[in-house]
């Protein structure tokens, strides 16, 4: 009795902290004005389909992708994903705020982000939340500064894995967003 | 076991998702009524004893009949082959009045061909429904090192390969015809849907290639429109492009991932899937804009296909692929009940399904131990039979399309 509330205690308090996760990610891409800085008035109505901004809209296309072209520093910057998600997890902003400062020193490269995506699941699904994830990472670049002109995307799905095995350590190296130049 | 469910709602509650009732899952085992049917060794040219065993095995793969001795048929199969043409009759036990009779000389007029078409005029006027010995199957293989689309014959004969990109080339989907087909190559580099008109006479026309992604190619009933997934304005969302030129149409405005769109037998309406609950799920939209309905709770559920034929109410209409336990099924539902029914059950991944035009098979591809070759279900029985063995030749055969 006593662990089964327990347990239910606990779902109960990740539940809140996943939804308060999300609410402070929206906060976070969309700048939707919301209460203070403590986040967790956020349980209030959250707008599940934010209005669309034109912010997004991608550049037309530049340069070569399959040229791969990916300097260490850009390899060490690759983005990865959680199972069927393409939210940015917190660990992995420090990567991105990178890029960024790269786009800043070479404000001439274009760069492509390439999504992809574990083996699990089919190979449609997997483009669209290939090509999702790269977005994500388009969108957090241009909302801390970066030239969203300057930025790109291509997904290959499930296509091309980093690492050809099949359990979750090869799959958690396969969800990920790789940066190259293709342009400048 | 109560704590499990309690997860369930509450991860569901924090992605904002309306739980319904999960649609009770059931395995369709119903025998249809099959006709005895023999087949006897036709007369005339040398190409009459294969123009047989062809038209043969077309009917025992119609599922509409049972192939048996003459003597116990209640339908018996002469012909006579001559000069590429074949004279077909068909005669109820005991009657010399023919039922049916036809003349068949096809295009080429390969025993096959000719088999073929006999094969669809007895399905049709015997047992009163669309024959499907005519139509074809096209997938994509891996087998040269590159993803290439490959066609044949519903059989598993005749396979050709319709393209020579050396890079990924996916997702083929037939257009209302038999002969039309839309696919997805990144022989441009990037992902672009394009379409071949007569796979006759492969001539690929690239007809949507904006930036970023550009796939999922579905061609209208009326063979006029096609619902594609683009990402050129920041998202993977579902647009509607007019064959004859124009822009592309939004249908979804989403911050998720939409894919895999189909469209309902009259046009009417697209099916498609979208992560936007937390999962991927089946979405209905009306083809002209408006709001989508979710159709499918719970679960992984992709690749939905829409059967252009409805062969009987107890037969699911629309197919897709959903997970059921740590494997991928192929699952039926009925577009007006929203039912659910898992179609296959085995040790093994079954995705894309497709249905063929008679609204009873499906061809999906099933992966065991990471090697995938396509199979052909019987939506009304369950059966499950791999489609040809000798595929296999091809590399793994993936994302199967049936032409309707």
């Amino acid at each position: 009795m006593n662990t089964r509330l327990l347990t239910k205690i606990s779902v109960l308090s990740l539940a809140v902290v996943l939804s308060a996760g999300m609410v402070g990610c929206k906060k976070k891409t969309h700048a939707t004005p919301g209460p203070g800085p403590s986040g967790l008035e956020g349980a209030g109505p959250v707008s599940v389909t934010p209005p669309m901004d034109t912010t997004g809209v991608m550049p037309a296309r530049i340069g070569d992708p399959t040229q791969r072209n990916q300097p260490p520093r850009l390899a060490a910057d690759t983005v990865h994903f959680a199972f069927d998600s393409s939210v940015v997890n917190p660990s992995e902003r420090p990567k991105l705020d990178d890029m960024s400062a790269y786009m800043r020193e070479n404000p001439n490269h274009i760069i492509t982000i390439e999504g992809h995506c574990d083996e699990r699941g089919t190979a449609e699904y997997n483009r669209s939340l290939g090509e999702r994830r790269a977005q994500a990472c388009r969108e957090y670049l241009t909302s801390v500064g970066a030239d969203g002109n300057k930025l790109q995307t291509i997904s290959y799905g499930k296509e091309k894995p980093a690492d050809l095995g099949h359990g979750e350590e090869a799959w958690s190296r396969n969800r990920r967003a790789e940066f190259i130049i293709t342009g400048q | 076991m109560k704590y499990r469910m309690w997860s369930v709602l509450f991860l569901c509650g924090a992605a904002g998702v309306v739980m319904a009732a999960t649609p009770a899952v059931r395995v369709i085992k119903g025998q249809a009524q099959k006709i005895n049917i023999a087949v006897e060794s036709f007369g005339g040219d040398a190409n009459a004893q294969q123009t047989a065993a062809v038209l043969a095995s077309d009917l025992v793969r119609s599922d509409w009949f049972n192939y048996v001795a003459a003597a116990n048929a209640e339908v018996i199969v002469r012909g006579t082959m001559s000069g590429g043409t074949l004279n077909g009759a068909v005669f109820s036990r005991g009657g010399s009045t023919p039922v049916l009779q036809k003349v068949c000389s096809g295009d080429g007029s390969s025993p096959r061909s000719v088999a073929h078409q006999m094969a669809d005029e007895i399905v049709r006027n015997i047992a009163g429904k669309p024959g499907i010995a005519q139509t074809k199957i096209a997938c994509v293989a891996n087998g040269t090192g590159s993803k290439e689309i490959y066609v044949m014959d519903y059989d598993g004969a005749n396979v050709k390969r319709l393209t020579n990109d050396h890079t990924l080339t996916v997702r083929p989907r037939f257009g209302p015809n038999r002969r039309t087909l839309v696919y997805t190559s990144y022989r441009s580099g990037w992902p672009d849907v394009y379409i071949m008109s007569d796979i006759a006479a492969p001539a690929p026309r690239r007809v949507a290639y904006f930036p970023g992604l550009n796939t999922g190619g579905a061609i209208s009933p009326n063979g006029r429109q096609l619902a594609v997934i683009l990402s050129k304005d920041g998202n993977p969302d579902l647009y509607v492009m007019d064959l004859a030129g124009g822009g592309p149409v939004r249908l979804t405005r989403t911050r998720q991932a939409e894919s895999s769109p189909c469209w309902s037998p009259d046009g009417s309406q697209i099916c498609f899937v979208s992560d936007r609950a937390g999962q991927p799920q089946l979405y209905m939209i009306p083809a002209s804009g408006g709001e989508a309905r979710r159709v499918t709770f719970g679960g992984y559920k992709t690749e939905p296909d829409w059967a252009s034929w409805s062969v009987a109410p107890e037969v699911p209409d629309i197919c897709f692929s959903a997970r059921a336990g740590k494997q991928f099924q192929v699952f039926g539902m009925k577009s007006r009940t929203g039912e659910e029914m898992l179609l296959t059950q085995d040790a093994a991944d079954n995705e894309d399904p497709c249905w063929a035009p008679d609204g009873r098979h499906i061809v999906y591809a099933r992966t065991v131990n990471h090697r995938s070759s396509l199979y052909i279900l019987d939506a009304f029985t369950g059966r499950t039979i791999e489609l040809n063995p000798n595929l296999r030749v091809l590399g793994d055969c993936t994302a199967p399309a049936w032409s309707r």
